[in-house]
């Protein structure tokens, strides 16, 4: 629960990622690979949707780019999801730690614009 | 509540809509990581925008994940996969966005961005030695 917080937590900062949860389920815990992007999927979607509460009432949501990738994210969300399902559970764990490390390394490489 | 719509150029639209279907593809693939696609195309879309923050282009970011990321789960229930047990992690999963979306305006993110991206860069290492049993 207090990994599942400070996960969460995190994501709200904009800090970690959505993957943090995912990392603490495939490498800690025995739940299988589906299950586990099952559950971080839902686990961000809480925290993202909580956090909104927050940022809706101090920051600038760009609706229209919002809706933009939405509209092209759904349909590759329906084909990733899909090939996922179809995928050997080795071929995605290797696929996840490709991704995880790009983008650690592309978070921690990366100039960032202050305030 | 401050939305705005202002009309994208059409190679900006374009370059939204590539980055969307990116983000949307590894949401669906692997379960994480088009938050992070986002966040980085709308970085880079925003850079010459003085009145556009980080903290802005994270708002964007979690409010076009939601749709995605609830699109993701259907597939995966569809194909059978349950999230039985997962309850027990909504209320830290709410609770923990807000605050942390709190404190965002209140800490320096930037140390604490940097050690957890060298820790996701750990895990995604041993992730992938581990699958090819290496250790």
């Amino acid at each position: 629960m207090l990994i599942a917080f400070l996960c969460a937590a995190l994501s709200g900062m904009g800090v970690g990622g959505g993957g943090l949860l995912l990392i603490y389920l495939t490498m800690f815990t025995d739940s299988g690979r589906q299950r586990a992007q099952m559950y971080n999927l839902l686990f961000f979607m809480c925290a993202s949707a909580a956090s909104l509460l927050i940022h809706a009432d101090k920051r600038k949501i760009d609706l229209r780019v919002t809706a933009l990738i939405s509209a092209a994210g759904i349909p590759g969300a329906v084909l990733g999801a899909a090939l996922s399902g179809a995928s050997g559970d080795d071929a995605i764990g290797i696929l996840i730690g490709a991704f995880l490390f790009v983008s650690g390394a592309a978070s921690l490489f990366s100039k960032r614009k202050q305030k | 509540m401050k939305l705005t719509a202002k009309i994208p150029r059409s190679a900006d639209a374009l370059y939204v809509l590539a980055a969307g279907a990116l983000a949307g593809f590894c949401n669906g693939l692997v379960g994480c990581g088009g938050g992070i696609v986002i966040v980085y195309a709308l970085s880079r879309l925003y850079r010459d925008d003085p009145e556009r923050t980080p903290r802005d282009v994270f708002a964007s970011a979690a409010a076009s994940i939601l749709p995605i990321s609830a699109v993701s789960a259907v597939m995966y229930a569809a194909g059978g996969t349950t999230a039985d047990g997962f309850l027990r992690y909504l209320l830290p999963a709410a609770a923990g966005g807000v605050v942390g979306a709190y404190l965002l305006d209140k800490i320096d993110t930037g140390l604490l961005g940097r050690i957890f991206a060298a820790l996701v860069m750990w895990a995604g290492a041993s992730m992938i030695l581990r699958r090819l049993g290496v250790i």
